[in-house]
């Protein structure tokens, strides 16, 4: 099968010796088309800085990254770069990051403001999106008149309303309870499963892991291994253990 | 992007930070009100002042004022010589003194030809300045001002046309018979207004019986093609006698254009200190916003919006209040207009909104307060998403 994500010995560096800082060192990585990957790892391992890398929001310091055929690390250009955003991945953060002062419908139709699209298929598009995440009755709403579990699903409606290749999600789940982090978890598998759309989460709830493809586990900037189902039961053990 | 979703999400942006986005319109509202208002007097006066000028020197006219010795038939000749001149005429003035039913009154005897006698009394033609009588002087039929005619205190007619009218005039009488009555007018060409009683003459008269040499105290000189003006005066300067003054209508306009034009620049650049002022507003608020909208900004540019998005939000949103404002300040400065009235300089002033003063009075507030949003805004669309979304 294809790779919808291809990292090859991409590195990210902060800083200039001697007070440079390796976050992502020298990570090569596949992700197949429609797979669900779980990246995880002890903080400050470079989840989030590899996410970031491969969502265009950053750029590597050396390396290629190619998603969807196209090689992003080579794009100089804002606008070739904000295109990427736009049209090929969807973000999901752990604060949700709503813009307070629009309704519901307006967050989610925000990348589609982008793509100049006009209003009346812009509500559709939204409106869709709103029933899959099972809240197209808050459209009307502003954030601040939902529960977090409900701005979460808000977010990840605005991630896929745009109906992007790539999700990309940074701890999803982080700033939810358990039984709101199953709804998020179970739209993620739904989303990938039911639309094919290839999945990256960062996450440090391991519990997540069972609804995953393949976990890869980050170490000190390099991905240190990669499991696949029949060892998340050792996966699990080890964390516990550290 | 379309157009109306910046338009958007810029207003939506305004209406979250509503208090401080008022008080910007207030503040532009203001600055409007203080230049249109500047301006609009500065050009008020200008106009005012120059149909005066127009009104008083014929724009066709160049007058020439003699020095110590005066001017001359041969210096009148020259005048006539040059090239595009239509005629040149001379002007004697003495002085004297008449008899009327008001008693002894001293007066200045003007003696120029008919054909130039409207352009002398700044009219275009004399049905203009004249009450009753004969437009013109003819022998020793003269014409006299308003306030010899008419008793300044009580305002009786001490004059009739027909009446005589005994003049003193260098030791001898000369009896002299009012053919026609003048209007108040303003001033003449030559400066001396009315405030003393004048009594016109037929020059030829002049010469005959009250003068006996020709001796011009000013000259009229007619223009036949206004767009050889310059040069003309430029050769009527070279040609008169030492200690003349050479003025023409067209120099005197321009002259006072120009100084009144650097009286308005003076003006508007006092009250360029309320757009100023509100342009620092706006560059503050700007960059407060930029600050708190950080994160809004991260997600923004992760959602696909380039920083030339972000830039133009954040000047669309100045844009927008200072349209505001200008829409308000424009408003009031209309209705300020249609009933303010200042009287200055002997003229009644009513602020004049012409299209110069409206282009000037929108476009400043609006120009300087995209400027002093672009700062913070390039600051904002230069943002990495990264640094952006972790921004606390």
């Amino acid at each position: 099968m294809s790779s919808e994500i291809l990292l090859e010995d991409v590195w990210k560096i902060y800083g200039k010796p001697p007070n440079q800082v390796e976050a992502v060192r020298g990570v090569g990585l596949s992700v197949r088309k429609g797979e669900f990957l779980a990246v995880v790892g002890p903080s400050g391992s470079g989840k989030s800085t590899l996410l970031h890398l491969v969502g265009g929001l950053d750029k590597p310091t050396r390396g290629r990254i190619i998603v969807a055929g196209k090689e992003i690390s080579s794009i100089r250009s804002d606008y070739e770069l904000s295109r990427y955003r736009n049209e090929v991945v969807g973000f999901v953060f752990q604060l949700f990051y709503l813009v307070p002062r629009l309704k519901v419908i307006d967050n989610v139709a925000l990348p589609l403001v982008k793509r100049g699209l006009p209003p009346p298929e812009r509500r559709e598009l939204a409106l869709e999106a709103l029933k899959l995440v099972g809240l197209e009755h808050a459209a009307n709403k502003y954030p601040s008149q939902l529960s977090g579990g409900e701005q979460q699903r808000v977010a990840i409606a605005r991630a896929i309303v745009g109906k992007p290749r790539v999700l990309l999600a940074d701890e999803p789940t982080g700033n939810l309870d358990a039984a709101n982090s199953k709804v998020v978890i179970d739209l993620f598998t739904k989303l990938n499963k039911e639309l094919g759309v290839t999945v990256m989460m960062v996450t440090h709830n391991l519990e997540l892991v069972w609804h995953c493809d393949r976990v890869a586990r980050m170490h000190l900037g390099r991905i240190a291994e990669i499991y696949m189902p029949d060892r998340y039961e050792e996966l699990l053990r080890t964390f516990v253990k550290k | 992007m379309r157009g109306a979703d910046y338009i958007y999400l810029a207003a939506t942006s305004l209406l979250e930070k509503r208090g401080r986005a008022i008080g910007a319109v207030l503040g532009v509202t203001v600055a409007v009100v203080a230049l249109s208002m500047a301006l609009g007097i500065g050009e008020s006066f200008q106009q005012a002042f120059v149909e005066q000028l127009q009104r008083t020197i014929a724009a066709n006219s160049i007058i020439v004022i003699g020095g110590a010795a005066g001017l001359t038939d041969a210096d009148i000749a020259y005048y006539r010589s040059v090239p595009g001149v239509k005629g040149a005429y001379g002007i004697s003035i003495a002085q004297g003194t008449v008899y009327t039913e008001s008693g002894e009154q001293v007066v200045q005897l003007v003696a120029v030809d008919p054909a130039v006698l409207p352009e002398y009394l700044g009219v275009s033609d004399m049905s203009k300045a004249l009450e009753e009588g004969e437009p013109e002087p003819r022998g020793l039929g003269v014409l006299v001002s308003h306030d010899l005619w008419q008793d300044p205190g009580t305002g009786r007619k001490t004059l009739e046309v027909g009446s005589t009218l005994t003049l003193r005039i260098r030791g001898g009488a000369v009896q002299l018979f009012t053919i026609g009555l003048l209007k108040q007018t303003g001033s003449s060409i030559m400066g001396h207004g009315f405030s003393t009683p004048t009594v016109f003459v037929d020059p030829e008269a002049y010469y005959s019986y009250l003068s006996s040499s020709r001796n011009y105290a000013a000259a009229i000189i007619l223009v036949e093609d206004l767009s050889r003006l310059d040069r003309v005066v430029e050769e009527v300067r070279a040609l008169s006698p030492l200690g003349s003054r050479v003025i023409s209508a067209a120099a005197m306009v321009s002259q006072f254009v120009s100084m009144v034009g650097a009286l308005q620049l003076f003006i508007a650049l006092i009250s360029a200190v309320g757009i100023g002022v509100t342009a620092l507003w706006i560059f503050d608020s700007t960059a407060i916003s930029v600050v708190q909208r950080t994160k809004e900004i991260g997600i923004l540019k992760a959602l696909g919006f380039t920083g030339s998005d972000v830039l133009l939000l954040f000047i669309l949103e100045s844009a927008l209040l200072s349209l505001i404002g200008i829409a308000a300040g424009s408003l009031l400065s209309f209705a300020i207009s249609l009933h303010a009235r200042i009287s200055a300089f002997g003229f009644d002033l009513r602020p004049l909104l012409t299209p110069h003063v409206l282009l000037v009075s929108t476009l400043l507030p609006l120009l300087a307060n995209t400027l002093a949003a672009y700062v913070p805004a390039r600051r904002a669309a230069a943002l990495h998403p990264v640094e952006a979304l972790r921004y606390e």
